[in-house]
């Protein structure tokens, strides 16, 4: 043996020297196996061949398809009557004529034969297939055709059999023979015959024939299949090479060998993926090679014509490659990760079968028409390339350089997004590669997937994503069940999607709970006081600003969702005491969900021992998670905010307690907001922006915000680090808000603008007009250039009325657009939407409740008790008649024996039977029997009349929507506006002059519904000694309210004017959400 | 040289419990030195020697190997050891030149010097015949001195075999054990791991005796026999067990 010496410095291996070394043995390895060479190189050879074969085929069918759809067939016509005859041969010679010029693609017979005999022949022939149709040709009809007038012609088609072409070919028959009279009758009154055609068309150039189009309907989707099962092949040819690399190696015993190696663990990664990448890359230049085979052989097979009408494939095919390249590292990373978490070949195989199967499914997302691949699809693993790929070989032929250059960003972007997660895998392996779990420990002995893991401190990074993911598919289930109103739909949103998840893993993952969830006590009282003040003085502040993050993103519109869950909201704190409220929103969900978050996820993407770097971003990452589980999108900035901070103050602090004051604070927001408002409709915005509806902040609002954060910080900082901290936090100071609408010059001119009490949009107070059609009338002065005198009358028909004698300019209103007034008046553009809303007195009408309520009126009680005194006298007597012949089953003893007796009875009531006692006596069994039909007779009555009281509530119960107003008696007021539509319904109406009328009928139960304008009902009902009404249903009978001007009034186009310049610049809806709340 | 002080791996079962698989081990191996490491099973032998060999983290403590430390450099370490271990196996497809030629290229071996290095080492462990027969082929003898030439080919001062006989018949065993022993002479460092104590017996220069994760013996066979017949009832003796009669 040589001496051992110091290793010759030139003899150390460069790391990527190593990785080389690795993966040229490996190659060396895998050329050796055959089945690896199979699966690279013979399939793809194979299955092209195969694949193109099976779609010509299937091109040529569908060209013949077409073809022979246009093909003409013969018709035959089954023919009785007198004049059959002749009809027959007009009929004959049209056909023989041939098809007309100008009737395009319609079906013409290629002959007509006739079957002449009586009606019911002639039927039976139609029905039996014998003729395609029956004519009835009764006497005199061909006389009547050379007449003036119309002939009615009777005709019939097959009723039992598909009908087919033939009809259409009848029809062109008749139209051409009615044209042929047509012409006939024209020139025997004198008139030329262009009278009857007075444009022809001429086709000019060429239309596409019938193969051409096939092909091009087929290509595209042969297209994208094809890509698809490209990037499937390359994916398996990374398949093999991947177990065989790592697994394979565990199994032969020379895995050790290999992490031996003198280099770093990425290096051995590396090299490793340089192996399977270079099997995956031979993959995919096998399978290219086949497709180009089998495409130039394959263009022979295409229909005529078509193949002048592929693309352009030079290009595109180069495209395709690169970007495939990229797929291909992808696959092979891909495959090398999941092997490297695995401990034997086979569970290689188990596990690496459905990520072919996910990668399959999206590489398939090309087949789906509408995806475009710019943008970010094309970062999107697997897809993007496909989709890069489809869309260049499916360009349109004539555009040349241009869909190449469009094609070179979405190219770079897949490469560059393959580039990143292929080396964020390779690390990943790296990292899986020497665990020592997977190297040594072997597959568990006694257990299963669910078996309990062994204990840690804080959870795996899967274990804290499960409960969240888990949590939200639960609730996408549970969301059929889940009531509309929140009373019921917040516990049971928390319990399912945060708390039962929760509890499942701490019951399946023993952890450290206390420092997992942060439930530790504070350090000293001191800190954890300024740490709880400081997290309650942020997520005051928070809120604000981040209610006025989503102002600045989405600016004035408020989708539909978050309205609704606004007026949802609203209707909870209304609805019930606050401390029911307050419960349900800043209580359960805020500690449900930071143990969650904050707790669970946040230590289990920290880790036991964190660094900075990696709590950073644990904290961004949870945040995130955070925000998408909540769903929708417009509140994500706000609840990704709410996650951040909350994570941070949970990280400093230690503990979960902070963060709890902080959410808990942040959700008491909308509450005291409310309070502050004071319900009112007049401080809609206060309203809204609780609910986070909101289209304006109120002024000095956001300055205020900022302070609260910038206090809190402190606080918090404080808390922490001590003095350090609360210097470094007093940099948020931010600007405040800009100020509003200029002025402009007020002009001369003054009209004369008449106004009444309308619903909620104008009010009369000490004289004066007020509301937001007075506010919205002020600001268009100011655009005008006018000024204002008002004619104050008491209702809308008054004012109208004046209108019409001319004593005002104008009715402000606005007045709902309707055909009589519009007949009468002109109306200016709508100001305002609304429609018609129900409202209805309360009941508890849960359908499922009210049975369960049942149980307890007096007459069920009485009945129970009943029911229990007769089964304690059952029990005495069987007791009585059992006893001394049966002690098993009754005691002699009086106590036991009547007890026995009793729950005999009870049991054989209701199940029918008693399972550990059995009658002997003679009597005792003739009683029992008596008993038991008893039983059956009582338990059917209680459960129909459960079953009675279900159905009559669903039929007479409580009207839900304005489609239950049919027979019902509703009340309004007498506008001439709900009246129709109520009635249009099939609703009895009844008319008051005012809506307090309205109401007072309907507590009187004169009437059993207000239907009233969707505002001024929901402004009506949040009044005091009102709260027992709520709105029912959805808003129905949609009016535009507008201006109203005499007929022909210049104002109008002024008016209108400066109406569209408001709405654009949004300030009618800032008006009508300042008043209103919402704005339809 | 090798050296461990105190060295201490711990990990969680399945169960939960904390198993202390080595639990402060302490010993030398002196070049030209062959040392024997003795225990029973799940005595933390071969989770020493994985420590050693930088499969294993080390919970706490130190083991060096030819002074590099194997947690703060294993790369250094791993170029101053050969091991071999009684699962290690042989790529099946590739020749015994094949595998010696890409672990000698792994470590950085080239051109004339890497074919004189794979001549030798054939040369040296009897490979001749089966030379250039895939690996899959060979008999279990010879697989096992295939494993030991890929240890060898970067010529590491220091050796660590986990239960190399264990697969061997006794031919193979004594050939094997032979061949080692003579390594000693260039001042290599051998520890040696076996169940087999009459095999090493009288070959090792020293033995450690591990139980429980403890070295509860070390010392020459001398020392170690002392009173009891041989090594086994030292063996024994040392680790508290009454010997079946």
């Amino acid at each position: 043996m040589t001496t051992p010496s110091a290793i010759p410095d030139a003899a150390v291996n460069t790391p990527l020297g190593a990785a080389v070394a690795i993966a040229r043995r490996d190659l060396l390895e895998f050329v050796r196996d055959r089945r690896t060479l199979f699966v690279t190189l013979l399939l793809p050879m194979v299955t092209y061949p195969l694949v193109a074969l099976s779609s010509a085929i299937g091109v040529r069918t569908a060209v013949t398809d077409l073809e022979a759809r246009a093909a003409p067939t013969p018709l035959t016509v089954a023919m009785s009557g007198a004049d059959a005859g002749a009809l027959a041969a007009r009929i004959d010679r049209v056909v023989k004529g041939g098809k007309p010029a100008g009737v395009g693609d319609a079906p013409w017979p290629s002959s007509a034969s006739f079957l002449h005999g009586d009606p019911e022949t002639a039927i039976t022939a139609v029905e039996d297939g014998a003729a395609d149709v029956w004519v009835d040709a009764p006497e005199g009809l061909v006389a009547a055709l050379d007449a003036q007038g119309t002939v009615d012609l009777d005709v019939r088609f097959p009723s039992r059999r598909p009908i087919g072409r033939s009809r259409e070919q009848f029809e062109g028959v008749i139209r051409s023979v009615a044209e042929a009279i047509r012409t006939v009758r024209v020139s025997r009154a004198g008139l030329p015959e262009s009278v009857l055609q007075p444009i022809r068309l001429h086709y000019l150039g060429e239309t596409a024939g019938s193969a051409t189009v096939a092909t091009e309907q087929i290509l595209p989707a042969l297209t994208a299949s094809i890509l698809v099962l490209l990037a499937v092949l390359t994916m398996t040819g990374a398949f093999y090479p991947a177990i065989d690399a790592i697994a394979g190696e565990k199994e032969r015993g020379t895995i050790e060998t290999l992490l031996m190696a003198p280099c770093s663990t990425g290096s051995i990664v590396f090299g490793k993926f340089l192996a399977v990448y270079a099997v995956t890359l031979a993959t995919l230049a096998a399978n290219c090679v086949s497709i180009a085979l089998t495409c130039a052989v394959g263009l022979r097979f295409l229909p005529a014509g078509a193949a002048s009408r592929l693309p352009a494939l030079g290009a595109g095919a180069v495209v395709t490659v690169i970007a495939f390249v990229g797929l291909a590292a992808l696959a092979a990373a891909t495959c090398l990760a999941v092997t490297t978490a695995s401990k034997s070949g086979k569970e290689a195989q188990n596990t690496l079968t459905p990520v072919i199967l996910l990668v399959a499914a999206l590489a398939g997302t090309a087949l789906v028409p509408g995806l475009r691949s710019d943008g970010p699809l094309a970062l999107v693993p697997f897809t993007g390339q496909v989709c890069v790929a489809r869309d260049i070989l499916t360009a349109p032929p004539d555009s040349g350089g241009a869909a190449i250059i469009q094609a070179l960003l979405p190219l770079l972007l897949t490469l560059l997004s393959s580039a990143v997660l292929t080396a964020l895998l390779l690390r990943g392996t790296a990292h899986l590669l020497t665990d020592e779990e997977i190297l040594f420990r072997g597959p568990d002995a006694a257990a299963g997937v669910l078996a309990r893991p062994a204990p840690r401190v804080v959870p795996t990074i899967p274990q804290g994503v499960i409960p969240v993911v888990v949590g939200l598919a639960a609730l996408w289930y549970v969301q059929a069940f889940t009531p509309e109103n929140l009373l019921m739909g917040i516990p049971i949103h928390q319990g399912i999607a945060v708390v039962l998840p929760l509890l499942a893993m701490l019951a399946w993952q023993r952890v450290d709970v206390v420092r997992t969830l942060g439930l530790g006590l504070p350090r000293s009282a001191g800190r954890a006081m300024a740490a709880s003040l400081g997290a309650a003085s942020l997520g005051a502040g928070l809120f604000i600003v981040s209610a006025g993050i989503m102002l600045a993103l989405q600016g004035t519109e408020v989708s539909p969702a978050i309205r609704s869950l606004s007026e949802r909201l609203i209707g909870l704190i209304q609805q019930h005491p606050w401390w029911v409220s307050w419960t349900l929103m800043a209580l359960l969900p805020p500690v449900a969900e930071e143990l969650l978050f904050r707790g669970w996820l946040l230590s289990a993407l920290s880790g036991e021992r964190p660094t900075r770097r990696r709590l950073a971003v644990a904290i961004v990452v949870q945040a995130a998670l955070f925000a998408a589980a909540h769903v929708l999108p417009e509140r994500m900035p706000a609840t990704f905010s709410l996650g951040i901070v909350a994570g941070v103050l949970r990280v400093a602090t230690g503990s979960i307690l902070p963060a709890i004051v902080l959410h808990s604070v942040h959700n008491t927001m909308p509450l005291l907001l409310l309070a502050l408002a004071g319900g009112g409709v007049a401080e809609g915005g206060m309203e809204a922006l609780a609910t986070g509806a909101s289209t304006t902040l109120p002024a000095g609002v956001l300055p205020a915000a900022f302070g609260l954060l910038a206090l809190g910080g402190m606080l918090v900082a404080a808390a922490t680090w001590g003095q350090r901290g609360a210097a470094v936090t007093t940099l948020l100071f931010a600007a405040g808000l800009a100020g509003g609408e200029g002025d402009s010059v007020s002009a001369a001119e003054t009209l004369r603008v008449g106004v009444a009490p309308v619903g909620v949009t104008l009010g009369i107070t000490d004289g004066k007009p007020t509301g937001p059609s007075v506010d919205m009338w002020d600001d268009m002065t100011l655009r005008l250039g006018v000024t204002t005198e008002y004619i104050i009358k008491d209702s809308l028909a008054e004012g109208l009325e004046a209108l019409r004698r001319g004593e005002a300019d104008l009715f402000l209103g606005p007045v709902a657009m309707t055909r009589e007034r519009e007949a009468e008046f002109d109306f200016t553009h709508s100001v305002f939407h609304s429609g018609l809303r129900i409202a209805v007195p309360k009941t508890d009408d849960d359908p499922y409740l009210a049975p369960l309520l049942i149980l307890f009126t007096r007459e069920a009680w009485r009945l129970l008790a009943g029911l229990i005194l007769l089964t304690v006298l059952v029990g005495h007597v069987l007791w009585w008649c059992e006893r001394g012949v049966n002690e098993k089953s009754f005691p002699r003893d009086w106590r036991r024996g009547v007890w026995e007796g009793t729950w005999w009875g009870i049991s054989t009531l209701i199940a029918s039977g008693c399972d550990d006692k059995h009658v002997d006596t003679v009597p005792g069994r003739i009683l029992a029997t008596a008993w038991m039909l008893v039983g059956t007779v009582l338990i059917a009555l209680f459960t129909g009349s459960i079953a009675a009281t279900l159905t009559a509530e669903r039929i007479g119960g409580a009207i839900h929507g304005p489609r239950d107003m049919a027979g019902r008696v509703i009340g309004t007021q007498a506008t001439g506006v709900s009246g129709p539509a109520i009635r249009a319904r099939s609703g009895i109406v009844m008319e008051y002059r005012a809506l307090d009328e309205v109401f007072a009928a309907a507590d009187a139960g004169e009437v059993e519904a207000v239907v009233a304008e969707n505002h001024t009902l929901r402004h009506a009902i949040s009044r005091p000694g009102r709260s027992n009404y709520r709105l029912v249903g959805p808003v129905f009978e949609s009016f535009d309210f507008g201006i109203v001007v005499p007929p022909g009034s210049p104002l109008r186009e002024r008016f209108n004017a400066v109406i569209l310049t408001m709405k654009e610049d949004g300030a009618i809806d800032t008006i009508i959400d300042r008043w209103l709340g919402t704005s339809e | 040289m090798i050296e461990v002080e105190d060295l201490v791996k711990h990990y969680r079962s399945s169960a939960g419990e904390i198993v202390r698989a080595v639990d402060g081990v302490s010993f030398a191996v002196n070049p030209g030195e062959m040392v024997g490491l003795l225990g029973a099973n799940g005595a933390g032998k071969t989770t020493t020697l994985r420590m050693l060999a930088t499969l294993l983290t080390p919970t706490s403590g130190t083991a060096r190997v030819g002074g590099f430390d194997v947690a703060t450099d294993p790369v250094g370490a791993r170029r101053r050891l050969g091991y071999v271990s009684a699962t290690t196996g042989v790529p099946d497809r590739l020749s015994a030149r094949e595998i010696l030629h890409s672990f000698g290229a792994l470590h950085g071996l080239r051109g004339d010097a890497l074919e004189a290095r794979v001549a030798r080492l054939i040369d040296v462990l009897d490979l001749a015949r089966c030379a250039d027969r895939p690996a899959g082929r060979l008999s279990s003898g010879q697989r096992q001195r295939v494993s030991v030439g890929r240890a060898l080919v970067h010529d590491p001062p220091a050796l660590v075999l986990d239960e190399p006989t264990n697969a061997l018949d006794v031919l193979g065993a004594r050939d094997l054990l032979a061949f080692l022993a003579n390594l000693r002479g260039d001042g290599r460092s051998i520890l040696l791991s076996s169940h087999r104590l009459h095999e090493i017996e009288n070959r090792c220069d020293r033995f450690v005796l591990i139980h429980g994760g403890r070295v509860v013996a070390a010392g020459t066979r001398d020392a170690f026999v002392g009173q009891s017949g041989g090594l086994e009832e030292a063996f024994f003796a040392a680790i508290g067990e009454a010997r079946p009669e």
